[in-house]
């Protein structure tokens, strides 16, 4: 890490930003939490995404999920703080999860002055991009607020489809928003979501998996030029073989970009099913 | 035939307007000879009911005219009466024919033959042009030889009914020739319907004009089509809700049948009975507890032929268990009521049957207009819909390649912003519907709806409802057919046969989803079985299998 570095960035578990990617950047990640029953797991800590579907295979109830408490948040910013450093923290959004009101109220106690608090407006790599374009900025000795206005802009530039195979457990997760509307439907349909304006929205209502996966692509294809998009992450859940598929054609079509692949990780794969993929994108500045 | 009057020479406001009311008459009167040229025997969109209903709404814009109208004011709301009336695109285009004759005429006080031959040959100009790419050999073709022969000989007869007598003379002899036109009426064995209604409505015209306003007895014009169609119209009627027993249906072929005591005896054993025939031929339809009976009966009056039974009950109760599903899904909780409606764009589908009008508002559509296979809606039933939707930009789903045509005239009628998708299909209209996105303009889901709406292949299986040789296949009335795509792909006697090869024919690689909609009378046996042929068939696919309730087609199953 390079001694002229003045903040640490900061986010949530739900970022699924991949672990390798973290540690490099000397992203900070605080985890959510998922419980069965009595039992509480700290999200890629305690519980991988292959635990949880596991978990979920052999259970009849689904489990649910919690916001990181402040204290978590506030060792996190103390820590930072006390190498010298300023913190940024972007989290999933606030009409998702209860996590940015946690990080507020922590930065709130530790340091108002040395830490800013951004609202993601949704989750998975659609923040993550963001919080990786501030980590990298960060890195080659950025101030605080010059990483917060970058986040902040990538967030903009940011965007994000999903699939689900079902629609089951975003119902059951209640993070539905309109999405609702797609459940009374009397056909079998695999929607197509995304996150407007910090809720979860439905975009299209595909009837077979294979043309959703093609709708996936071609929404991401209708994104912008070629050139504009510089990174894309394809996520899964469950079964990797058609992210693969989607890696190898987003990156013939897109050969400007970098294209990696990404596992989602527990909280996200409670909420949209061992059925989801999805595809995370960012657009050039 | 009552003593003729002298032929009119001239005709005013009332002249006109009483020869326009006889000759709706006349065409209503041969409506099942209209019907009965349908090229495919599909029970589709009517085109003798089509003008007949469209002729109507002509009529009633005419109905409290001041007596001393002038013939421009009545050709005028004659038109105007039609354009709202419009049924079908025969309808659509028999209404532009109305709109050119009132123009024709301009503000004319009386018209005489020439007037007349004039107008005429604006009617045909208009039609044309109303048609995107007109097709010799329809309607159009036929109403131009009227106007022709009109013209041709008005300079020397001026008589408005000598007029008349060229132009159905003129229009007949088009008519006559219109299967040299259209392979497709070549090879059906029939003129053109919509050919056939004008000369109807134009011997209507002349017969007024000539005083001779008896209607002809048409018993033995109607064929067998007509009669079937009136017969699964007047079955249709009879199944509700609280159908019980068994549908039981067969033909009896017999010699000196006394009908009556026969239909007074089988209608005895049951309730709903329909029985029709001659005494060579009993048709029964009867909702009967005890089928045996009422064949074993039948019996003594010849050899029975074309039995089927249906358990209703069993129908019944299926149907009010999917009733109930339908009412616990729509009282679930967490949908928000603010979040259904699209932000400012409704859609309107046109359909038939409550399973399927559910399916394409669980896909966003915000109305139904009830209709599609035998009842086209109006352009005024469309518009009407268009104009109490809760937006102001609309998308149309016609859903039926006849309801194309009058779904495009809404869009002149309303200050609202419509858009027709020419969905020609259900499942046409499920494949558009999924790409509908909020997020997007009405033109950016349009452009999206038009490039999804061929993603699905439609199959519909029913019955034919009369003869014909298509494309070198034979189908007999009362066959099992199955259509792809709206085109005759295969017919015979055992159902699951022409699934299966009408299936083969829609040459989808690789299916992924069936979605079947069990037409209404269908038994739970009958959807399970073909439920069982795809699942045997294609077992990669998923199949999923809805009570559409749609009348007429026993299946229509979108394949992607």
């Amino acid at each position: 890490m390079s001694d002229k570095q003045q903040v640490t960035v900061v986010t949530d578990s739900t970022a699924d930003v991949p672990a390798a990617v973290a540690s490099e950047l000397g992203i900070v990640v605080v985890p959510l939490r998922i419980n069965f029953g009595q039992e509480s797991f700290r999200d890629g800590i305690e519980l991988t995404t292959d635990e949880l579907l596991q978990r979920m295979a052999g259970s009849p109830v689904l489990p649910t999920t919690s916001q990181p408490t402040v204290g978590e948040f506030a060792s996190v910013f103390q820590e930072a703080l006390d190498a010298g450093r300023d913190v940024v923290c972007i989290t999933i959004g606030s009409k998702l999860s209860g996590t940015f009101q946690a990080a507020s109220s922590a930065a709130e106690q530790i340091g108002p002055d040395r830490i800013t608090i951004i609202d993601g407006g949704s989750t998975t790599m659609h923040i993550g991009w963001p919080a990786i374009a501030g980590a990298r900025m960060a890195r080659q000795g950025a101030q605080r607020s010059d990483v917060a206005a970058e986040i902040r802009s990538a967030t903009e530039r940011a965007n994000l489809f999903v699939v689900l195979k079902t629609l089951e457990y975003v119902y059951k997760g209640g993070r539905i928003g309109k999405v609702g509307q797609l459940v009374g439907s009397a056909l079998n349909i695999k929607p197509i979501i995304s996150v407007r304006d910090g809720r979860v929205v439905p975009i299209e209502r595909i009837r077979t998996w294979n043309k959703a996966l093609r709708r996936l692509v071609e929404l991401t294809r209708e994104e912008g030029d070629i050139s504009e998009l510089s990174d894309i992450m394809v996520l899964y859940v469950g079964e990797r073989e058609d992210a693969d598929t989607m890696q190898a054609e987003l990156t013939s079509l897109f050969p400007e970009a970098h294209v990696a692949i990404g596992r989602a990780g527990a909280v996200i794969g409670t909420h949209v099913g061992p059925g989801g993929i999805g595809i995370a994108t960012l657009r050039r500045r | 035939m009552n003593a003729t009057t002298h032929p009119q020479a001239v005709w005013n406001g009332k002249t006109l307007r009483d020869g326009f009311i006889f000759a709706a008459d006349y065409l209503q009167h041969h409506r099942d000879h209209v019907n009965a040229l349908n090229v495919f025997p599909v029970p589709d969109g009517d085109t003798g009911t089509n003008m007949a209903l469209t002729m109507q709404g002509a009529l009633d814009a005419v109905a409290d005219t001041a007596p001393d109208a002038t013939v421009g004011q009545i050709a005028e709301r004659l038109a105007h009466g039609a354009l709202m009336g419009a049924r079908g695109n025969s309808g659509v285009i028999l209404s532009q024919i109305l709109r050119g004759f009132a123009t024709g005429l301009d503000a004319a006080i009386e018209m005489d033959g020439r007037d007349l031959a004039r107008a005429l040959a604006n009617a045909s100009a208009t039609a044309y042009k109303a048609v995107m790419r007109p097709v010799e050999g329809t309607m159009l073709t036929v109403t131009r030889g009227a106007a022709d022969a009109a013209r041709e000989s008005s300079a020397a007869h001026p008589a408005i009914a000598d007029v008349l007598r060229a132009a159905r003379h003129g229009a007949q002899m088009a008519l006559d020739k219109t299967p040299e036109q259209l392979d497709i009426l070549r090879q059906a064995g029939v003129v053109d319907a919509g050919g056939q209604g004008v000369v109807y409505l134009l011997d209507g015209l002349l017969r007024s004009a000539l005083g001779d306003t008896n209607l002809p007895d048409v018993s033995r014009i109607a064929g067998a089509p007509g009669e079937e169609m009136a017969f699964l119209d007047m079955v249709d009627d009879l199944h509700g809700e609280e159908a019980f027993g068994y549908c039981t249906n067969f033909m009896v072929h017999g010699t000196n049948i006394d009908t009556d005591s026969a239909r007074n005896a089988i209608a005895a054993m049951g309730q709903s009975a329909v029985i029709v025939g001659d005494d060579s031929a009993l048709k029964v339809h009867i909702h009967a507890l005890n089928p045996g009976e009422v064949l074993s009966y039948a019996l003594r009056f010849g050899e029975l032929d074309q039995i089927k039974i249906d358990n209703m009950s069993l129908q019944t109760e299926t149907l009010s268990a999917q009733r109930k599903a339908v009412s616990a899904r729509a009282a679930r909780p967490p949908v928000d009521a603010a979040d259904l409606v699209h932000d400012d764009i409704a859609i309107i589908a046109v359909a038939a049957g409550a399973g399927i009008s559910e399916a394409l508002i669980s896909l966003g559509v915000t109305s139904i207009v009830s209709g599609g296979q035998t009842m086209n809606p109006s352009t005024k039933e469309l518009l009407e819909a268009v104009e109490t939707a809760p937006a102001n930009q609309v998308i149309l789903l016609p859903n039926n390649k006849n309801i194309i045509m009058a779904a495009n005239q809404v869009a002149n009628l309303t200050g609202k912003t419509v858009r027709v998708v020419p969905t020609r299909s259900i499942p046409a209209a499920l494949s558009a519907l999924t790409t509908f996105n909020t997020d997007q303009s009405l033109d950016d889901n349009v452009a999206d709806m038009i490039a999804a709406m061929d993603d699905s292949c439609a199959v519909a299986i029913t019955r034919a409802v009369r003869d014909v040789d298509l494309h070198g296949l034979p189908v007999t009335a009362g066959q099992v057919i199955g259509l792809v795509n709206d085109e005759l792909a295969t017919a015979g006697d055992d159902e699951l046969d022409v699934v299966r090869r009408t299936m083969t024919a829609a040459e989808v690689d690789d299916p992924e989803l069936f979605t079947v909609f069990v037409g209404e009378n269908v038994s739970q046996d009958d959807a399970t079985s073909l439920e069982s042929l795809l699942a045997e068939t294609w077992p990669n696919a998923e199949i999923e299998v809805h009570h559409g309730g749609q009348p007429h087609y026993r299946f229509i199953v979108s394949i992607e």
